[in-house]
């Protein structure tokens, strides 16, 4: 059964620990996908922002489990990082590496 | 235990001459979006810039920091970084602002154009290249509160990120700008610090490949276990296919033109003329048709090899005599050199079918020129095509577009074909008024 599960973490930052700070990662479905009942559309792009330590700011939600492309952009708007957030079928779940 | 990020230093960047990349710079940029564990994700996309010293060092920072409430005094080998809040890193003579903040004039030596806006507790770094002995002076006293001296530059070692095999794109330039080295693929080792003199440049310091060795690899040929479980072999016994190591893991195959033919009989006449109708059929090459030409005068006639032969003999059969008279035939290559020099034959009839023996010689399929010639105009009887009167209107399309037959510039000199043909001049082989005709040796 599918939840929508809280983010945190994630510590984007670059190269020289610098962090992705005031960001954004803009996160997107490659498919549009029925979850519970919803339709989530794949033609629409979320946004999460990032805090001044390049984690996720505030507590967004995503629905898991499902994987997302993701871009990661600077405050500036320079596209800094490109991967996929494979969000877990949990009520909780943080973006910073294991 | 999360990684840590290792300090960049040395490098000594300098040109042939040996003058240092004086406080020039390095640029890197990640070779793609990796991880550190505990860490977070590191972004690929942002290059960070590396301040070079007056040698070419990586400015060798030191984690100092003074409590400054006043005039800051920096000694002897320390370097100072200074930005405002967000701002990016700037330098003597540039002005910034970070909103909300106020102004504090701060100056270096009393060089004047350095503005630093902040105020109370905030923190002011200071980055600038070597400033020994400079005093730094805040003209509104009080309100500078923190100078972190001589940050340097920290970077994630490759080692640490995940995936493995990444690598730093790296250039380095000039104070001016100007590029100077690289971009180069760098790996930085990981510890506490790092020097960039141990780089070779383009060379990564670990690579793990990636092919995987389980399960081991199934060889097939139509479907049936290969032969040897430990050898794979690429190689063509006829020379049908040119099989080339391309590296990296490329492997090319080329069909080499068509097949290839050497002795067992294998033959040409003349201009690569090999089908049995026209050497026995009607209308077939012709014993004793006359040779007119002038007399040292090279003619030649395209053809084309739609296989490639390895000849060695050229073989000539004279049906009339005449004291001292001579033919000479060759192959020239398309660009006018002698590829192939089948040598004279004597116009003796007595002498029945002369053959001449040359180094062997392999002409892959192309286009080439038969080459002919006799030491005296107009004489001779040999093997050959007699251009015939029905044959004019189809010679006349064939000269059409392109030269197609033509005479050498250079002659035969010393009883010898030229070495190259020279400027060629055109001209439609004809029965009338001329008479002209193909000299055809059988090569083999």
């Amino acid at each position: 059964m599918a939840q929508k599960c809280m983010l945190s973490g994630g510590g984007w930052q670059d190269a020289e620990g610098n962090a992705l700070s005031l960001g954004s990662v803009q996160v997107y479905l490659q498919q549009d996908v029925e979850v519970e009942g919803v339709q989530l559309c794949a033609g629409v792009k979320g946004s999460l922002s990032l805090d001044s330590s390049g984690n996720v700011l505030g507590s967004p939600t995503l629905w898991g489990p499902i994987m997302y492309q993701a871009i990661a952009y600077s405050a500036k708007g320079e596209k800094a990082w490109k991967g996929a957030i494979s969000v877990p079928n949990a009520a909780f779940f943080s973006l910073t590496p294991a | 235990m999360a990684a840590t990020k290792t300090q960049l230093l040395g490098g000594a960047f300098q040109d042939s001459e040996g003058n240092p990349l004086s406080l020039g710079y390095l640029k890197m940029k990640l070779s793609q979006d990796a991880s550190v564990s505990g860490v977070g994700n590191i972004c690929s996309g942002i290059e960070i810039t590396v301040q070079l010293d007056e040698n070419g060092n990586v400015v060798d920072g030191r984690l100092v920091s003074v409590n400054c409430t006043g005039d800051a005094t920096i000694t002897d080998g320390m370097y100072v970084t200074i930005s405002v809040g967000d701002v990016t890193p700037f330098y003597i003579g540039q002005s910034v602002q970070a909103s909300g903040f106020t102004d504090t004039l701060v100056s270096i030596n009393g060089q004047s154009g350095l503005t630093v806006y902040a105020i109370g507790t905030n923190t002011v770094t200071i980055q600038s290249h070597d400033l020994s002995n400079s005093v730094l002076t805040d003209q509104n006293a009080g309100v500078l509160t923190v100078l972190q001296i001589g940050l340097g530059t920290s970077v994630w070692a490759n080692s640490v990120l995940s995936p493995i095999n990444t690598y730093y794109r790296v250039t380095g330039y000039t104070a001016a700008g100007q590029r100077a080295w690289g971009p180069n693929n760098q790996q930085v080792a990981a510890g506490t610090t790092f020097n960039l003199g141990s780089w070779v440049p383009n060379s990564v310091i670990s690579w793990f490949p990636t092919v995987s060795q389980s399960p081991a690899l199934t060889v097939e040929v139509a479907g049936a276990p290969f032969s040897s479980p430990t050898l794979l072999d690429f190689e063509s016994s006829d020379s049908s296919v040119i099989i080339t190591d391309e590296g990296a893991g490329v492997l090319n195959f080329q069909a080499s033109g068509g097949a290839s033919f050497s002795g067992k009989g294998a033959y040409f006449f003349g201009p690569g003329i090999t089908d049995w109708a026209a050497i026995g059929g009607t209308g077939s090459l012709q014993g004793g048709v006359n040779f007119n030409s002038s007399g040292g005068v090279v003619q030649v006639y395209l053809f084309e090899l739609f296989a490639e032969f390895t000849i060695s003999k050229a073989s000539q059969l004279a049906l009339g005599s005449q004291f001292s008279v001579h033919a000479y035939a060759g192959i020239y290559s398309l660009t006018g050199n002698l590829l192939v020099n089948a040598g004279s034959f004597l116009y003796e009839a007595g002498s029945g079918i002369q053959t001449n023996t040359f180094t062997p010689v392999t002409l892959s399929p192309g286009l080439y020129w038969h080459a002919q010639a006799t030491d005296t105009t107009d004489v001779g009887q040999w093997v050959g095509v007699a251009i015939v009167s029905n044959a004019d209107n189809a010679l006349a399309l064939l000269a059409q577009n392109a030269t197609r037959a033509a005479t050498a510039a250079n002659p035969v000199s010393g009883a010898n074909l030229p070495a190259t043909l020279g400027a060629l001049t055109p001209y439609t082989p004809n029965e009338t008024p001329r008479g002209d005709m193909i000299f055809t040796p059988l090569y083999e």
